[in-house]
C-alpha cells in the first residue's frame, strides 16, 4: 500500500504542475465570479440616479425614503430638491414639462449629485381628489420607479379612505391589510419549482462529476500512455506489482478530482455568500438540499463512485494503448456509452425526476452515480438507494477486479504488441507475434 | 550461495518458446554474463528474474525466495528499453525510484544526491529529465537501478546506445558494484564487454543455455593456435595437427601458422619443442576469442558484436 501511495502521490504532483489542471481548475470560478458579478451588475443601477420630490405636505417622501432604507438601496438614489427654474406654484403640468428637459442632468448638491431619472409631484391636498403625478426617464431604476409609485399610491388611498369618512386609524388599518402567507411545502406533492430549485445542486455535481471526470481521466490516460512510450513501465514494474501500480493511479487521480470538487465548492459556496437579492433567495433553496445531514455525505459517495467507475474506463484503455491514436479507437465509443445515456437522462430529471428511464439507470451501475446525485434532490426512497447502492459497489468491485486482470495481462506484455495492434493483425489476416 | 536460480525454466508465447529448459546459478559476488544474440531469450530470462514475466514451467529463485517485489528494496535493474519521468527533476526521479525500493524519504535524498555527484549530474540535479542529453539521461537511468545500493544488480544490454567514454565509465560503475559485494547479471550480445568484465558467463541460443563457465573455460572450448619461428616445420610434435608456413626469412628462419588438436595445451608443445632440441626464434599462443567460441557455440546464428 505503501507503493501504491508513492505513485498516487507522484500521480497528483505531475497533474497538478500541468498548465491543463490550473486551467480546469480556475475555469468554473472564474465562470461563477463573472455570473455573479453580472447578477450585481444587473441588479444594480448602472449608475446612482437621483429624484425629486414635490410634497409640500410631507406626507410621501419620508415613506419613499423608508422604504429605500429596507430594500438595501438607499445608496443607489440621490433624493435632490427640484431644479430652481422648475416652477413649484403652477401645476402639475408647468412643473412637469420643466423637469422632464432636466432627465439625465446633474441635480442635486455638489458631490452628491446625479442625473435626474424621475419626479413625484404630489399635491397638497390629496384628499379632494387631486392626484400625485410621476415622471421617469426612460433609462430610470425599475425597482426606484415601484417603490415611489407604491408610496405614492398608498397615499393616494389613504386619502379616498377617509375622505369616504373613514377615521384616519381605520383608513391606516385597511390599507395595511395584506392576505397571510404561510411558507411551507407539502410533503406529498411539492410544487415543481420546489423540486426543480433543490435539484440545482445535484444536477451541478453530475455535470462537474462528467467534467472532472473525463478531464482528468484523460489525463490519466495520457500519462499511463507516456509510460509505456517512455519505456518507463518496466523500470516502474520491476519495483511494484500492478495492481499496486493501477491502485496509485486511481488514488492519485482520485485526488486530483476531489481536489477540482473541492475549489468549486468552495468558489460556489463563496459565490452564494456574495449574492443578494432575487439570485440569493434562489441559490439558498437551491443549497436547502444540504441542509439535511445525510445529503453532503450521499452526493459526495455518488460523485467518488462516479468518479472510479469513468476513472477506471480510461485506465483500462490507456493500459491497452501504446499511443494516443490507439487510445482514440477505444475512447470514442467508451465516452459515447457513458455520456449519451447520462445527457438524455439528465434532460428526463429536470422534467421529471420520477421518468422511468430516470429510475430505470438507478439499477445500472455504470449510471447509477449519475441517476442517484441527479434525483437526490427530489427526494429517493430507501429502497433504491440501498439497493442500487449494493449493485454499484459490486459492480465497482468487478471494474477494478477486471481492471487489475487487463493491467497485469497488457502491461506485463511489455515488448508484446499492445491488444488493439493484436486485434488489428487478426483482422488484417495476420498472426498477432 | 546462489543469488538467482533457474531450474528447467521455460517461457512461451504462444507457439513461440522464448526459454526452453534454462537451468543456471549465478553464485553471489562477482559478475555474470548473460550472453546471446538478439532473441536469445536474455530478456525474457531477466524479466522472469523480476516477476514482471511469468514463467510457462519451472522453477526461479531470486536471493532465496520466488521472485516477487518483497526483493525489490535489494534488487537494482537496468531496462534495455529505458525511459524516464520527463517532467521530474533528476534527483527527484531518483528518489522516487529508491521509495519504491522501500528507501525512507531522507535516505532515498541523500542516496540520489551522492549518486548524482558520482556521475557528475551535480549541475543538473534540479533540473528536469527532459532537458538532459541522451547520454545523461542514461546516467541517470543507471543511478534509479542503484540508488538501493542493490544486493544483486540486474542490467539487461546495460552499453546499448553509450558512447565509448560512457560505456568505459558504465564499466567502472559495474566492477565498482561488485567489488562493494553486490552480484551483478547483465545481459549482452557484445563479447568484449563480457569478455572484460564477466567472472562467469552463460551462452544463450534460441531460449537454451549453450555454455556455463568462466571466461577461461569458454575460451578452452575452441582450440589455441599457435604463431612459432623455427628451422623446421612443426607438425611432427605431440598434439600439432596442422602447421602451415606463412613466410621465409632470409636467414632461413620460418613463420608457421600451428594448429593444435581440440584439448591440446600448447605448454605441452613448448615443453616438447625443448625436450626434443627443436630450435625456436618465438612461440606465441593465441587462445579463441569469446566472439569466435560463440560463432562455433551457436553455429550460423549470428547477430553479436565482438
Amino acid at each position: 500500500m505503501r507503493r501504491a501511495w508513492l505513485i498516487a502521490l507522484r500521480e497528483y504532483r505531475q497533474v497538478v504542475a500541468t498548465r491543463g489542471f490550473w486551467m480546469l481548475l480556475l475555469v468554473v470560478p472564474i465562470v461563477i465570479a463573472g455570473s455573479v458579478a453580472a447578477t450585481q451588475v444587473l441588479e444594480s443601477p448602472t449608475r446612482s440616479s437621483a429624484f425629486v420630490v414635490v410634497d409640500p405636505a410631507n406626507i410621501v417622501a419620508p415613506v419613499i425614503d423608508r422604504r429605500l432604507a429596507t430594500t438595501g438601496r438607499a445608496g443607489d438614489f440621490v433624493r435632490a430638491p427640484p431644479p430652481v427654474d422648475a416652477p413649484l406654484n403652477s401645476g402639475p403640468e408647468a412643473f412637469g414639462a420643466v423637469i422632464q428637459r432636466h432627465f439625465g442632468l446633474p441635480v442635486g448638491p455638489g458631490a452628491k449629485s446625479a442625473p435626474l431619472a424621475l419626479a413625484l409631484w404630489v399635491p397638497n391636498d390629496l384628499a379632494n381628489g387631486k392626484r400625485a403625478r410621476i415622471w421617469a426617464s426612460p433609462s430610470a431604476d425599475p425597482g426606484l420607479v415601484r417603490i415611489v409609485r407604491a408610496a405614492a399610491g398608498r397615499a393616494e388611498r389613504l386619502a379616498a379612505l377617509r375622505t369616504a369618512g373613514l377615521s384616519p386609524s381605520d383608513a391606516e388599518r385597511i390599507e395595511s391589510l395584506q392576505p397571510q402567507v404561510t411558507t411551507g411545502s407539502n410533503a406529498v406533492a411539492p410544487p415543481r419549482e420546489s423540486l426543480v430549485l433543490r435539484s440545482v445542486l445535484p444536477l451541478a455535481l453530475v455535470y462537474l462529476l462528467l467534467v472532472a471526470a473525463m478531464t482528468t481521466g484523460s489525463m490519466m490516460l495520457q500519462g499511463l500512455i507516456e509510460e509505456r512510450s517512455n519505456k518507463l513501465l518496466e523500470a516502474v514494474l520491476a519495483c511494484v506489482r500492478p495492481e499496486e501500480l493501477m491502485l496509485g493511479k486511481l488514488l492519485g487521480l482520485g485526488a486530483v478530482g476531489l481536489t477540482i470538487l473541492a475549489v468549486w465548492v468552495a468558489c460556489a459556496a463563496a459565490a452564494v455568500q456574495a449574492l443578494h437579492g432575487p439570485a440569493a433567495e434562489m441559490a439558498a433553496a437551491a443549497l436547502q438540499p444540504l441542509r439535511e445531514p445525510w445529503m453532503a455525505p450521499a452526493l459526495l459517495a455518488y460523485f467518488v463512485s462516479g468518479y472510479l467507475i469513468v476513472s477506471t474506463v480510461f485506465l483500462a484503455i490507456g493500459s491497452m494503448s501504446d499511443t494516443m491514436q490507439d487510445a482514440q479507437a477505444y475512447l470514442v465509443p467508451a465516452l459515447m456509452a457513458i455520456m449519451a445515456p447520462v445527457v438524455v437522462m439528465m434532460d428526463a430529471v429536470i422534467v421529471d425526476p420520477e421518468a422511468a428511464i430516470v429510475r430505470a439507470m438507478t439499477w445500472i451501475p455504470p449510471y447509477a452515480p449519475f441517476a442517484m446525485l441527479a434525483r437526490l434532490g427530489g427526494g429517493v426512497s430507501p429502497v433504491e438507494v440501498i439497493g442500487s447502492g449494493i449493485l454499484m459497489i459490486g459492480f465497482i468491485w468487478l471494474e477494478l477486479f477486471l481492471l487489475g486482470r487487463v493491467f497485469r495481462a497488457s502491461l506485463l506484455g511489455v515488448g508484446q504488441p499492445s491488444p488493439l495492434q493484436a486485434v488489428r493483425r487478426l483482422i488484417g489476416g495476420r498472426r498477432a507475434a | 550461495m546462489a543469488v538467482l536460480t533457474f531450474e528447467a525454466v521455460v517461457k512461451r508465447f504462444g507457439a513461440f518458446t522464448a526459454v526452453d529448459s534454462l537451468s543456471f546459478e549465478v553464485p553471489e559476488g562477482g559478475v555474470f554474463g548473460f550472453l546471446g544474440a538478439n532473441g536469445a531469450g536474455k530478456t525474457t530470462s531477466l524479466r522472469m528474474a523480476l516477476d514482471i514475466l511469468r514463467p510457462t514451467a519451472g522453477r526461479i529463485e531470486v536471493l532465496g525466495r520466488a521472485p516477487g517485489r518483497e526483493q525489490a528494496p535489494m534488487i537494482g535493474f537496468l531496462p534495455e528499453e529505458r525511459g524516464l519521468y520527463r517532467q521530474m527533476s533528476v534527483a527527484g526521479v531518483i528518489s522516487y525510484f529508491g521509495r519504491l525500493k522501500g528507501l525512507s524519504g531522507a535516505a532515498a535524498s541523500s542516496a540520489a544526491t551522492e549518486l548524482v555527484e558520482r556521475l557528475d549530474l551535480g549541475e543538473w540535479v534540479r533540473k528536469p529529465v527532459a532537458s538532459l542529453s541522451k547520454g545523461m539521461s542514461q546516467k541517470v537511468q543507471l543511478a534509479t537501478a542503484l540508488v538501493n545500493a542493490p544486493r544483486l544488480l540486474l542490467l539487461d544490454e546495460p552499453f546499448s546506445g553509450l558512447d565509448p567514454v560512457n560505456q568505459a565509465m558504465l564499466e567502472d560503475l559495474v566492477r565498482d558494484a561488485a567489488a562493494g559485494g553486490a552480484t551483478v547479471v547483465f545481459s549482452t550480445h557484445v563479447m568484449a564487454h563480457a569478455e572484460r568484465l564477466c567472472d562467469r558467463l552463460l551462452l544463450l541460443s534460441a531460449g537454451k543455455s549453450v555454455f556455463q563457465g568462466t571466461v577461461g573455460e569458454a575460451r578452452n572450448l575452441l582450440p589455441a593456435r599457435l604463431r612459432v619461428t623455427a628451422r623446421g616445420a612443426p607438425d611432427r610434435l605431440a598434439g600439432v595437427v596442422r602447421a602451415a608456413a606463412v613466410r621465409t626469412q632470409a636467414d632461413g628462419w620460418t613463420d608457421y601458422e600451428v594448429a593444435l588438436a581440440p584439448g591440446a595445451d600448447p605448454g605441452d608443445v613448448l615443453e616438447a619443442c625443448t625436450a626434443n632440441g627443436f630450435p625456436l626464434r618465438a612461440f606465441q599462443v593465441e587462445r579463441a576469442s569469446l566472439h569466435e567460441v560463440f560463432l562455433h557455440l551457436v553455429g550460423g546464428q549470428s547477430g553479436v558484436a565482438a
